[in-house]
C-alpha cells in the first residue's frame, strides 16, 4: 500500500512541465496511435494501422535470460534447428550464461531467431509487431509523429545508421534515440524482427539467400546512394526480405507489441 | 526547464526525489520490466472475443501452471509418436512448441510433441505446433502427415490464376509417383477457405481423399508454416493474395527435401526426390 502511494505523491510534486519526460522514461510499453502511410518497397499501397502497444525499448539480454529460465526448451542446444539456426545465442557462454553481467544485461538481446522472438513475446502474453506497425512507429521523430519526409530527420537517421554500434559490443537499450511516442532505439541500435518479415517484398523469386552479415555489409557499403530520403527504410525492407525464420545474427534483436483492449486483433 | 532551475532549487530537489522514487515504485523502466507485465496481460485479457481459447492458453503459458494445458496434449503426444515416428519422450514437454506460436487461435493441442533431440525432427516442419482442420472437418496437427512423403503447397481456392497452375503441377507429380506420397494444400485464406469450402474444392477437382489433405488453420499457424517453407504471401485487396508459387517436398519425417518454385517450373526435381525417397 505504502509503495503504491509514494509515486502518486511524487507525481503530484513533479512540475507539470517535467512530467511527460519522467513518465515516458519509465514506461515499458507505449501506445502508438493509429496512423496511415504508404510503406516503402512493399506492394499494396497505403495502409492504415490501428493503435497498438509497443515495447519502449528492445528486449534485453536480461529479459531473454528470464524467459530461458522459465522455458528450458528454448535454450541453445535444446531448441530444434528448424526453429533456431546455428547462430542462435551462439556467443553465449552457456545455456543460461550470456557471458555478460550487471548493466551489460541491459543490452538488446540478439542472436535470436524469429521463432524464438515470437515465443518470447507469446510467453509475455504479447506478440511481435507487424512490419506496418513497426514502420509506423519508426516514422516518428523526437517531435513529429510522421517525420518521414523531414530532411533533418532523415539526415539524423542516416547518421544513427552509420554510427551503429559493433554487434559484439552493444550499448544498453534506451540510449540511442527516443521518438515522440516514447519509443527508444528504433534507429541506430540493432535490426528487429517483425511478425510478417517474410511477406513484405514479394518479388516472385522467393527468399533471398543473403546471409545476415552480408546483408548488413552490403547496406553499409552503399550509404552513399542518391535517394537518401527513405534510404534507411529501404535497407530495413531489403534486410527483412533476406531473412529466414531460423536466422539469428549478432545485429538482429526484437521487441514485442500488443493489441490494446477493445481493439479487434487483425494481425497475423 | 533550465530557466526554472536557478529560481526553483526546491523544485529541482523534488524532481530528483520524484524520479528516484518513481523508478523503483513503478517497478519499471523498460529494462527492468519483466515478462508477464500487467500491461500486456491486461491488454491481451481484454482483447475481446476474437480468439478466447487461445488467450486462455497464452495466459496459461505465461504462468506455466495450468494443469489442463499440460495434460490434454499428452494423449496427442502418444498418437503422434506413433504415426510420426517421433521418439520424443512425454516427460520432455513441448513448451517450445506452444511457445513458438504467437497464439492466434486453434492450437489447443500445442503441448503435444516434445522437441525431439533426434536429427530427423531437428529439421522437421512437423515440429510446428498448431491444430488444423482438413476438408473432412477433422482436427489434426501437422505431425499427422508424417510417415510418408508429402508434397505441399500454400494456396487459396478463390485464386483464379496461379493456384490452378500449381494444382496442375502437383497433379503432374501425383501421376508420376506411386501411391505412397501424400499431397497437401494449405490455405492462406482461412476465412473463406472453410473446411466445407475445401471439401467442395477437393471434390470439384476430383482430388483423392486418401492422398490429398486440404488444411484450414489459424493466421498465426499459417504464417509460421510459411516461414518454415519459405512461402511469401500478402493480401492485396479485393480478396486476392500475392504469394510465392512454391511446391515443397517433405520426407516422411517432415524434412524439406526439394523445392520447386515458379509457375510452370519443371516438376522433375520433385518427382526425382519422391522416387529416391521410395527407394
Amino acid at each position: 500500500m505504502i509503495s503504491g502511494r509514494i509515486p502518486i505523491l511524487a507525481l503530484l510534486l513533479v512540475p507539470p512541465l517535467l512530467l511527460p519526460a519522467v513518465v515516458a522514461g519509465q514506461e515499458a510499453a507505449v501506445l502508438v496511435p493509429a496512423g496511415t502511410f504508404t510503406p516503402q518497397y512493399a506492394p499494396g499501397g497505403e495502409v492504415t494501422v490501428a493503435p497498438f502497444e509497443l515495447d519502449a525499448s528492445p528486449v534485453t539480454v536480461g529479459d531473454f535470460l528470464t524467459f530461458l529460465e522459465a522455458e528450458p526448451d528454448w535454450r541453445r542446444g535444446r531448441a530444434p534447428a528448424v526453429f533456431a539456426g546455428p547462430g542462435y545465442l551462439s556467443s553465449w557462454a552457456g545455456e543460461l550464461d550470456p557471458g555478460l553481467e550487471g548493466p551489460e544485461l541491459d543490452r538488446p538481446v540478439t542472436e535470436v531467431s524469429w521463432f524464438a522472438a515470437r515465443a518470447y513475446c507469446s510467453w509475455r502474453d504479447a506478440r511481435l509487431p507487424t512490419t506496418d506497425e513497426w514502420e509506423l512507429a519508426a516514422r516518428a521523430s523526437r517531435t513529429e509523429v510522421d517525420a518521414f519526409r523531414d530532411p533533418d530527420f532523415n539526415r539524423e537517421l542516416l547518421g544513427l545508421f552509420q554510427a551503429r554500434p559493433e554487434p559484439h559490443d552493444l550499448p544498453p537499450v534506451g540510449r540511442t534515440f527516443q521518438n515522440v511516442h516514447g519509443v527508444w532505439d528504433l534507429h541506430g541500435l540493432v535490426w528487429e524482427w517483425t511478425a510478417d518479415f517474410n511477406n513484405q517484398m514479394l518479388t516472385g523469386s522467393g527468399r533471398g539467400d543473403q546471409g545476415l552479415d552480408r546483408g548488413l555489409f552490403c547496406a553499409s557499403g552503399s550509404v552513399g546512394a542518391n535517394d537518401r530520403s527513405d534510404y534507411v527504410a529501404f535497407l530495413r525492407y531489403s534486410f527483412r526480405s533476406s531473412l529466414t525464420g531460423p536466422d539469428a545474427g549478432p545485429n538482429l534483436g526484437f521487441r514485442c507489441a500488443a493489441t490494446p483492449p477493445d481493439t479487434p486483433d487483425l494481425t497475423p | 526547464m533550465r530557466r526554472f532551475l536557478p529560481s526553483f532549487p526546491a523544485l529541482l530537489l523534488t524532481t530528483i526525489l520524484a524520479s528516484v522514487l518513481f523508478v523503483p515504485m513503478t517497478g519499471a523502466g523498460p529494462r527492468a520490466e519483466g515478462p508477464g507485465a500487467a500491461t500486456w496481460a491486461d491488454a491481451t485479457d481484454s482483447t475481446g472475443g476474437v480468439v478466447p481459447a487461445d488467450q486462455a492458453l497464452r495466459t496459461a503459458r505465461g504462468h506455466g501452471t495450468e494443469p489442463n494445458d499440460r495434460d490434454g496434449p499428452h494423449s496427442a503426444d502418444a498418437q503422434h509418436a506413433g504415426d510420426g515416428g517421433s521418439t520424443g519422450q512425454p516427460g520432455q514437454q513441448g513448451q517450445g512448441h506452444q511457445a513458438a506460436d504467437t497464439g492466434h487461435a486453434h492450437h489447443a493441442g500445442h503441448r503435444a510433441r516434445a522437441p525431439d533431440a533426434s536429427e530427423a525432427s531437428e529439421h522437421s516442419v512437423y515440429q510446428l505446433p498448431g491444430t488444423w482442420t482438413d476438408q473432412n472437418g477433422r482436427s489434426l496437427e501437422l505431425a499427422h502427415l508424417a510417415g510418408r512423403p508429402q508434397v505441399v503447397a500454400m494456396v487459396y481456392t478463390h485464386c483464379t490464376f496461379a493456384c490452378p497452375r500449381i494444382l496442375a503441377q502437383m497433379k503432374q507429380i501425383e501421376q508420376a509417383v506411386t501411391d505412397d506420397a501424400g499431397f497437401v494444400l494449405v490455405s492462406i485464406d482461412p476465412e473463406r477457405d472453410t473446411p466445407d469450402r475445401l471439401a467442395d474444392f477437393s471434390e470439384s477437382l476430383r482430388l483423392d481423399d486418401a492422398r490429398w489433405t486440404l488444411l484450414n488453420g489459424s493466421d498465426g499457424d499459417i504464417l509460421a508454416l510459411s516461414v518454415l517453407l519459405g512461402v511469401k504471401y500478402r493480401a492485396t485487396g479485393q480478396g486476392d493474395f500475392a504469394h510465392s508459387n512454391l511446391i515443397t517436398v517433405l520426407d516422411g519425417e517432415g524434412r524439406i527435401v526439394e523445392r520447386v518454385e515458379g509457375l510452370g517450373a519443371d516438376v522433375q526435381p520433385a518427382i526425382r526426390a519422391l522416387k529416391s525417397l521410395e527407394e
